[in-house]
């Protein structure tokens, strides 16, 4: 299978927050062949370990988890009323294709009154959640059968592929990163390496506190620890805070990595020639690293991020070539990291 | 368990000062556990040995989890008349709370007042004081000292067939506890119950009770509000609620099937809460060390933070027989070895 074989796959799987563990489960199988050994850990979290030749404990955290929504009523007509489970953008929920996670699959549609229907001054405006719902065409009694109130509802959109090596589709945030992930145990299987790798794929990085990114460093004892995440994709008409795709991956400066290991990242990308981009972040990353800087002694923390369009709509689009690039980036960082390195960038 | 909810709902115990109610509590449990004790923060912490035919190795842990503290508020200062100004401490209601009586830890009574407003709008701290009756500001500052703690005053009286007093956010949840625990019988579980302290802050307490226990499985046992509009919100009387999500927090499968287990063999009729604000202890609990399965009961509760907070004995009743069920059956399977593979 191809990088796009693979992430096509992991878009099929749908993974909303508190629901992983269909791909973790998934993962343990897709990704047999490159790890030593693997397991789903007590709070949800995929964990596949690639062995060094001896070295520090390297974990490389992708989040699994993606947004959507939750079933809050079922109300008479079989309509479904819901709340949003993460960062959800209310703007393009209307008309968008969903599928409810009943007892089966359920396919529906968020409905609303037509144009013709609406007074001027609401279409101007973007409808409440009170307002809009999901139209399953099932009859009430079918629906009630099926459907339950904490149902999780995710969207419908498969990988597409556009022109140029880029894709759209669902959940690109995360799954992009989760194919360079794979690029990296790949890379590394092939190249050999000191560190032990722990390839995590975590719980709960869009909603609800972190709870794998907080767990998982401190149940491996992990000396380093990178999130690879998605991050804002060169938009049209917007002038800051974004990345061109094809660029390359990102690497964090700021307060959330450690200044030895972006160096070291900065280091190893010059050296490799593989193109990247420099992202700062003054606070937070807004990624799993945030939690596992701090996870039970602390660890010394890095991001690696592929420029992402459209964050957290149903068609996101990201550059193959980047997240081939962020792969091969992690995995030279990985084989870079040796005890001597660790030492010196704790004694600072 | 109307007398259990009273003597629990009369203890003195704000966010800090729980010290007063972890008594109360102590004294209720110590027949039914192997042990009793206070940690460094002031939660109380006991636990109950496997009873029955135990299996072979060590027992698996389950934590059930209640904050012991109510609403309440600290002296800050005097106005020149001889009132109290002061800060809420905890999700005291303001509104709910002007004109009605408050009790400090010696037992002194207040009233929360303040300027006269037509307008419910206008109460703000600001114009909000506690009077206690002095007559000059000398007076208040014999009486009581900046800095002490006062929490809303009042008595369990029955509504109907329902009950109203203060505090039952969580005291409820304590005594759902403390019932369940007086009538279990055989357990394979190692159970370990913590009363926590400052729930109503932040989820404080009840993060380093988890880190002492490090249970298999946390239960979090806390009042949730009735009829609310928004999601999913738990109605009063239909039964204990199963908190699937909230403002920031998720029910994940390994707990939920647990829970659900426990409910089916109990026959407990619950109903299913999804909220899109709030939050209980159950974020901080999860992500401890290398985290742990959590999930929430909720016990319907109307006018959250008033001195008349309203349960019904049904709820009550329900969420006694699941926590009973939880603590009889057997560890589920989904809750895994335990272990991080094979690390």
């Amino acid at each position: 299978m191809e990088l796009i074989d693979h992430l096509r796959e992991y878009v099929r799987r749908s993974s909303i927050t508190g629901r992983e563990e269909g791909l973790a489960r998934y993962l343990l199988e897709a990704w047999a062949p490159w790890v030593d050994e693997a397991w789903v850990d007590r709070v949800g979290n995929y964990v596949g370990l690639q062995r060094g030749t001896g070295g520090p404990r390297v974990l490389a955290a992708v989040h699994l988890d993606s947004i959507g929504l939750m079933v809050t009523r079922i109300e008479p007509g079989g309509f479904l009323r819901f709340l949003p489970v993460g960062g959800v953008d209310r703007r393009y929920l209307l008309g968008q294709e969903v599928e409810v996670l009943g007892r089966r699959p359920v396919p529906g549609v968020i409905g609303a009154r037509p144009p013709h229907l609406t007074r001027p001054e609401e279409r101007e405006k973007i409808p409440s959640y009170e307002e809009l719902y999901i139209d399953t065409g099932l009859p009430e009694e079918e629906v009630r059968q099926l459907i339950a109130v904490g149902d999780p509802v995710v969207w419908r959109q498969e990988l597409v592929e556009l022109r140029n090596g880029r894709v759209a589709g669902r959940y690109l945030d995360n799954r992009a990163s989760l194919a360079a992930l794979w690029v990296a145990l790949v890379e590394l299987r092939r190249t050999g390496h000191g560190a032990d790798f722990y390839a995590v794929g975590t719980v709960g990085e869009e909603f609800g506190g972190l709870p794998g990114a907080a767990t998982a460093p401190v149940a491996l004892g992990a000396d380093v620890v990178i999130a690879v995440d998605v991050t804002f994709g060169e938009h049209h008409g917007a002038k800051e805070d974004h990345f061109p795709l094809d660029g390359g991956p990102t690497i964090l400066v700021g307060p959330n990595a450690h200044p030895a290991l972006a160096r070291l990242m900065r280091e190893v990308a010059r050296r490799e020639g593989i193109p990247h981009q420099v992202e700062v972040a003054a606070d937070s990353s807004g990624t799993d690293a945030w939690a596992m800087q701090v996870a039970g002694d602390g660890a010394l923390s890095g991001v690696i991020s592929i420029p992402l369009r459209y964050m957290h709509n149903p068609t996101e689009v990201v550059s193959l070539e980047d997240i081939r690039q962020a792969g091969l980036l992690l995995a030279r960082v990985v084989a870079a990291i040796d005890r001597a390195w660790l030492e010196e960038a704790l004694a600072g | 368990m109307k007398e259990l909810l009273a003597q629990l709902t009369a203890a003195w115990g704000p966010p800090g000062r729980e010290q007063a109610v972890a008594a109360a509590i102590a004294d209720l449990i110590r027949p039914y556990v192997d042990e009793v004790r206070t940690d460094a923060l002031g939660n109380l912490l006991a636990v109950r040995r496997p009873r029955g035919a135990a299996g072979t190795g060590a027992a698996r842990k389950l934590l059930l989890v209640a904050h012991m503290d109510a609403p309440g508020g600290i002296v800050t200062g005097y106005t020149d008349r001889g009132q109290l100004r002061f800060a809420p401490v905890g999700g005291l209601s303001l509104v709910a709370a002007w004109g009605q009586r408050v009790r400090f830890a010696d037992g002194r009574l207040g009233v929360l007042g303040g300027e006269p407003v037509d307008d419910p709008k206008e109460v703000k701290l600001q114009n909000c004081w506690v009077d206690i009756g002095a007559r000059s500001r000398e007076e208040a500052e014999a009486w009581v000292r900046a800095g002490e703690f006062f929490v809303l005053h009042g008595e369990l009286t029955e509504l109907g067939s329902r009950w109203a007093g203060p505090a039952l956010d969580n005291r409820a949840g304590c005594a759902a506890i403390i019932a369940a625990l007086r009538r279990l019988g055989d357990s394979p579980w190692e159970v370990h119950l913590a009363f926590t302290v400052q729930g109503q802050v932040a989820p404080r307490g009840a993060r380093t009770a988890t880190y002492q226990v490090r249970p298999d499985l946390a239960v979090v046992v806390d009042a949730t509000p009735a009829e609310g509009k928004e999601g999913a919100a738990a109605r009063l009387g239909a039964g204990p609620a199963l908190r699937l999500k909230d403002g920031g927090w998720a029910l994940r499968p390994a707990a939920r099937a647990a829970l659900e287990r426990a409910a089916a063999a109990a026959g407990v009729q619950w109903q299913p809460e999804v909220l899109p604000t709030g939050s209980t202890e159950a974020a901080g609990v999860q992500s401890v060390e290398e985290g742990v399965p959590t999930g929430v009961l909720g016990i319907p509760l109307r006018y959250r933070g008033t001195p008349a907070e309203v349960v019904d004995p049904g709820d009550l009743e329900g969420a006694v027989a699941w926590l009973h069920a939880l603590m009889s059956q057997e560890p589920a399977p989904e809750l895994g070895t335990g272990a991080a593979g094979g690390a």
